[in-house]
């Protein structure tokens, strides 16, 4: 077994910020290169099945998901095998153990997880427009507990699927973990983003100054990177929608969501959005 | 050596006795002494020496073990053995897709046969190979190309021997294997025969091209890479020198395997003698693909293959 604690995980619901950070993260660890959105160098994807085909040598599309969640832990163990230093690990599931007790991500390769949060009122105006499916659809799936994403996104082919879980679940999944867990605020990145990455950068161990952290932040601006989709597309982005990057802004639910549709959300995840001030 | 094996097939020029049926496998009646392939259950180890990490693929020199929890294990040694020692709980679905790719394929290092992740026709008495990751629509396009009247050679695994300084891609065997949402893509379904399933609860079939099966091997005349890089436009765009020796060898199949058996040398020499003589293209496409964007995109390879 490895024992090098050396995977940072970015977890979080979709649409939460996740993406963003990584683009941010790039610019930061690569201060002399461009920002490319297709090239998010040093930060790996836990659902990317050709990921999976490495650490495992079997074919993902040959595996039931049962099979799938029992051997996701190897992809764990293989990047934190190859990686010699901190690597970042994109995920969207919730944390939980599969049929025989063992955790998705392995506790004996986890450095930390840095868990976005964002209110779930701008996350379903977001993710209706991800899924391009009507807005009171997204409101039910997020407060569904069986949600598995991926099979259901236009990208079939290019992850493994993911056992998300409603949006409070996952919240709570993630804080309950027994993994040490910073949580970031999406509207605190947006509102004040150096003083609030500075932190979470400065929390990791990493040694940037602030003008650094400031540079890798003018480089993944959201008015700069949407522009760079609109040339030349975003890998990431479902094929049947746009563009991934869509406004990038915070409330903006109060002129898009009904009052009707805003009650049944804050219904749905009253607990959770009270405990984080939404 | 056991001989009253219930099952003898032929692919990739190899002839099988196996003790378990792998269906769409070619079955051949060879002489005995001409077996150079056995499937059969056994005793396989639990970790192959040196093994200090808990994973599910090990390779050591002349070992490739596959340890399925559930299931069981299956050991390929030689270039000659895949030996399954299974659990109760086995589910046999499973281990025929594994034996008919990644055993097969690790029955290919071990050899020091090329093995890369793609599929083939045959156009101008040569074969045209599409590379790619799983996913990035290798099969889709062989198919598509069989519907127009090619004949099918290989899917997912192309197998390349050295035949006295050329490279020659083996046959595989007349089955291709279709996630069921992309048969809308590829024009006159009655040119195809949808069989079962490849596992229950998997949206994706074995297929039959009713176009010809070509079962003698081939030298290569094109390859084709299906980037998963995006453009606006179709195109196509040459891959020239080491570029090209270093896209055969991302696509190598199973690559992983190599790095306890000690393949990389074995592959990177018949690259580079391929290489030789074939041209290598990729094919970037936009996001996202319809009926008709499909039929383009097959349209602009053909064309290419066609004029060269």
């Amino acid at each position: 077994m490895s024992e090098t604690k050396n995977i940072v995980w970015l977890a979080s619901y979709p649409k939460s910020g996740n993406t963003w950070f990584r683009i941010f993260l790039t610019a930061l660890l690569n201060p002399e290169e461009a920002i490319n959105i297709n090239k998010l160098n040093k930060t790996y994807h836990y659902s990317d099945h050709n990921l999976f085909e490495l650490a495992t040598g079997l074919n993902a599309s040959e595996l039931q998901e049962d099979e799938l969640n029992s051997l996701k832990p190897n992809i764990a163990n293989y990047i934190s095998g190859i990686e010699k230093n901190t690597v970042f690990v994109k995920i969207h599931e919730a944390f939980h153990r599969n049929s025989e007790g063992k955790p998705n991500i392995p506790f004996q390769c986890t450095k930390i997880v840095l868990y976005f949060i964002r209110n779930p009122l701008d996350i379903a105006v977001s993710f209706a427009h991800h899924l391009n499916k009507n807005v009171d659809d997204v409101i039910d799936r997020m407060g569904e507990s069986s949600t598995l994403a991926s099979l259901e996104n236009g990208s079939e082919f290019f992850n493994l699927p993911e056992r998300i879980g409603s949006w409070s679940e996952h919240v709570e999944s993630w804080l309950s973990s027994g993994h040490e867990v910073i949580v970031i605020k999406y509207e605190d990145m947006h509102n004040d983003p150096l003083k609030n990455l500075s932190k979470v950068i400065k929390a990791l161990g990493f040694k940037y100054t602030n003008s650094e952290i400031y540079d890798a932040l003018e480089k993944s601006s959201f008015v700069k990177i949407k522009d760079q989709e609109k040339k030349q597309n975003f890998n990431e982005k479902p094929s049947d929608i746009d563009s991934f990057f869509r406004k990038g802004k915070v409330n903006s639910y109060k002129t898009e969501l009904s009052k009707q549709q805003i009650n049944r959300i804050s219904f749905f995840h009253k607990d959770i959005m009270t405990k984080f001030n939404y | 050596m056991k001989t009253d094996f219930k099952y003898s097939y032929n692919v990739y020029s190899l002839n099988i006795y196996s003790e378990i049926e792998l269906v769409g496998f070619t079955e051949s009646n060879f002489p005995k002494e001409t077996a150079m392939v056995y499937v059969l259950r056994g005793k396989a180890p639990k970790s192959l020496d040196g093994d200090v990490i808990d994973t599910v693929v090990q390779s050591s020199k002349n070992q490739v073990l596959f340890r399925l929890p559930g299931h069981g294990n299956v050991l390929i040694k030689n270039g000659t053995h895949i030996i399954i020692d299974h659990q109760p709980s086995i589910d046999w679905s499973l281990i025929r897709n594994l034996i008919k790719n990644k055993c097969i394929a690790a029955i290919m290092h071990q050899r020091s046969w090329g093995v890369l992740h793609g599929s083939a026709i045959k156009s101008k008495d040569k074969a045209v190979l599409f590379l790619g990751r799983s996913g990035a629509g290798k099969s889709t396009t062989t198919a598509a190309l069989t519907a127009r009247g090619y004949d099918f050679i290989s899917d997912d695994l192309c197998v390349i021997k050295n035949q006295e300084g050329i490279c020659m891609l083996q046959p595989a065997y007349p089955s291709l294997r279709l996630w069921e949402n992309t048969f809308d893509l590829l024009g006159d379904a009655k040119k195809f025969t949808k069989e079962k399933k490849i596992r229950p609860n998997i949206n994706k079939y074995y297929v039959k091209p009713k176009a010809a099966f070509h079962n003698k091997q081939l030298e290569i005349s094109h390859i084709y890479i299906l980037a998963e890089q995006y453009t606006e436009e179709l195109r196509l765009e040459k891959v020239n020198g080491i570029e090209s020796l270093k896209a055969l060898l991302e696509f190598t199949y199973a690559k992983g395997q190599l790095s306890g058996l000690g393949g990389f040398d074995t592959q990177f020499k018949l690259f580079s003698l391929l290489l030789k003589t074939i041209k290598v293209k990729k094919v970037l496409r936009p996001l996202g693909q319809d009926s008709d964007r499909f039929q383009n995109l097959i349209s602009l390879i053909e064309n290419d293959f066609l004029d060269e």
